[in-house]
Parts: structure tokens; sequence; C-alpha cells
């Protein structure tokens, strides 16, 4: 008896041009603009939230965009918090 | 109009080497014929130079796309002017040898009899099944290259066997040898058939893989 080896699945590609573009040296094209090793997005934000991030990177020494990729940082290793903001 | 791709995610098993040689022959054979180099070492577009440099004919026209998206515009651009393209796709898996496999008529696998070079038929394996669940007509055929000399060699018998395990993979029992022969007269831009010292050897085995493919 011939013994037939299990095929494998095949992997599902859509069309041609994800065919192409899945090959390791094909252009990657991520969101935003490339700064250097980091990536320039756009960020739409309260006013009153802005002067806020603002003042309290002002009392920390730090950037706006220091602080915001602080927090991002932050929130990234412990989780969203859900407590009530304070007064 | 005949596509072939001289393929394989593997270097070094002679795809540049066999896609000059199958173009020189097709052109001698008075068939219009278009090299398009995939790799970005370019060497099929250097053998050419020479050729072009030496005054030999027939000239054979080369183009060299290493960008996917642009090789397949190009060659379906083109296809018309020719009778034949034959495409040099680099030792990797790249956009450009993914290209060259979603338009052409036969993908040709040279492989060495050895275990590296078997064992990575499995990846170009895997992108026959990729591609041709976003295409049809698609032949692919394997070929040992370089293979050991004498008839009885088992490691030849062992590698051309092993291509038993890859369904995707149609074994062709034509076996070019490892001769000087090939890459002397590819790195001069020439057929085994044009170069002086002649190797009736390689000449029959080169004819006989090209009425086999064609």
């Amino acid at each position: 008896m011939t013994i037939v080896k299990k095929a494998k699945p095949v992997p599902p590609v859509k069309d041609i041009d994800t065919f192409i573009q899945a090959a390791p040296d094909a252009a990657t094209k991520g969101p935003g603009v490339k700064k250097g090793n980091k990536v320039q997005i756009s960020l739409t934000i309260d006013p009153a939230q802005l002067q806020r991030v603002d003042d309290m990177a002002s009392e920390l020494s730090m950037g706006r965009a220091g602080l915001i990729n602080m927090a991002i940082n932050n929130m990234l290793a412990n989780g969203v918090s859900l407590a009530r903001p304070k007064d | 109009m005949t596509i072939v791709v001289v393929g394989n995610t593997k270097g070094g098993v002679g795809k540049t080497t066999t896609a000059i040689e199958l173009a020189i022959e097709r052109a001698r054979a008075g068939r219009r014929v278009l090299v398009v180099d995939g790799d970005r070492q370019a060497t099929a577009q250097k053998a050419i130079a020479i050729r072009d440099e030496a005054g030999v004919l027939p000239a054979i026209a080369c183009a060299t796309y290493f960008d996917g998206p642009v090789l397949r515009s190009q060659v379906l651009t083109q296809k018309d002017l020719y009778d034949d393209i034959i495409i040099d796709a680099g030792g990797r898996d790249s956009t450009a040898l993914r290209a060259a496999m979603s338009l052409a008529d036969v993908l040709l696998v040279p492989f060495e009899p050895r275990s590296f070079e078997v064992w990575a038929l499995e990846d170009i394996a895997a992108l026959v099944d990729e591609v041709r669940s976003v295409r049809d007509g698609l032949r692919v055929y394997a070929f040992l290259n370089k293979a050991e000399p004498g008839v009885l060699s088992t490691d030849n018998r062992d590698a051309a066997e092993a291509v038993a395990d890859f369904p995707q993979i149609e074994y062709l029992p034509k076996i070019l040898r490892r001769r000087k022969a090939y890459s002397n007269a590819a790195g001069a831009g020439l057929s085994v058939t044009e170069v002086k010292v002649k190797d009736p050897k390689a000449i029959a085995e080169l004819k006989a893989l090209i009425a086999a493919v064609f």
C-alpha cells in the first residue's frame, strides 16, 4: 500500500500583489512618518487636557513628547488604570 | 511565447549559469530572447555585458529588475516583443522571485545533490503552493545541477528520489554534471556550444535539458 503523506495546509493568499509583497525584501509601509528610529504621528487632544500635560511636563522639567511617551510606556507596562481622576 | 524563471530560494545552485546557457541556446535557435536579471548581484547582466563587449552574436537583450512589482509589470509590458523570456531570480525569497513565479510558464529549479540543497526544496515548494493559490498553469521542474560524475552516483540518485517528497515539484531527469565547461562559458557570456574548446558531454546535457523544458 502506498502511504500518502498528509498535505500541508496552503497558506491563504488573497492575490498576486499580496503574494509578492510577502517576500522578506518587500518595502514595509507602516503608519506615520519615519523620523530616525521613531515614527511621527498626529494626535488630536482637548486643549485643556493639553495644558495640563504641558503643566505637568514643566513641573518635571520634561518636554511634552517625553512626558507623553513616558505615560504611554507606563500604561503599556502596567495597564490602564480606571481609577477616578483626582479633583 | 514562453516565460521561464530559473529560481530557487537556495543560493549557489547554478541559477545564473543555467539561465545564461538557456537564453543563449534559445537565441542561437533563432528565438527572440530577453534575459531578466532579478538578482541584486546582477551576475546575469554582467555576463551578457561581457558578451556584448566581445561582439558575440546573436546579441541577447537583458533587463534588470530587482523590485518584484516592477519586474512583473515590465515583463508583462515586454512579453509580446520576445519569443522567450528567461528570468534569473536570486537565491533567496524575494519580491523578484515571487513576481517571476506569478507570471512564468515554467519554474525551473536547479539543485545540487547535497543535503542542504535538498532540504531547501521545502522552501521553494511552499512558495509554489502559495503562488498556485492565486494563479494557474505554472509548471515546476527540478533538475540536478552540478551533479556528481558517473551514472551510478548514489548521491545523484538519492537527491532525485528526494524530490518525490514534494508533490508540487516534478523531477526532470535531465542532469547537468559538475563541469568547468558551464562556468567557464557562462562567465564569458557564452554558451557551451560557442566556446572554442568544446565539451561534447556538456553540450549534449544542455541540449537535452532545453528540449525537456521548452
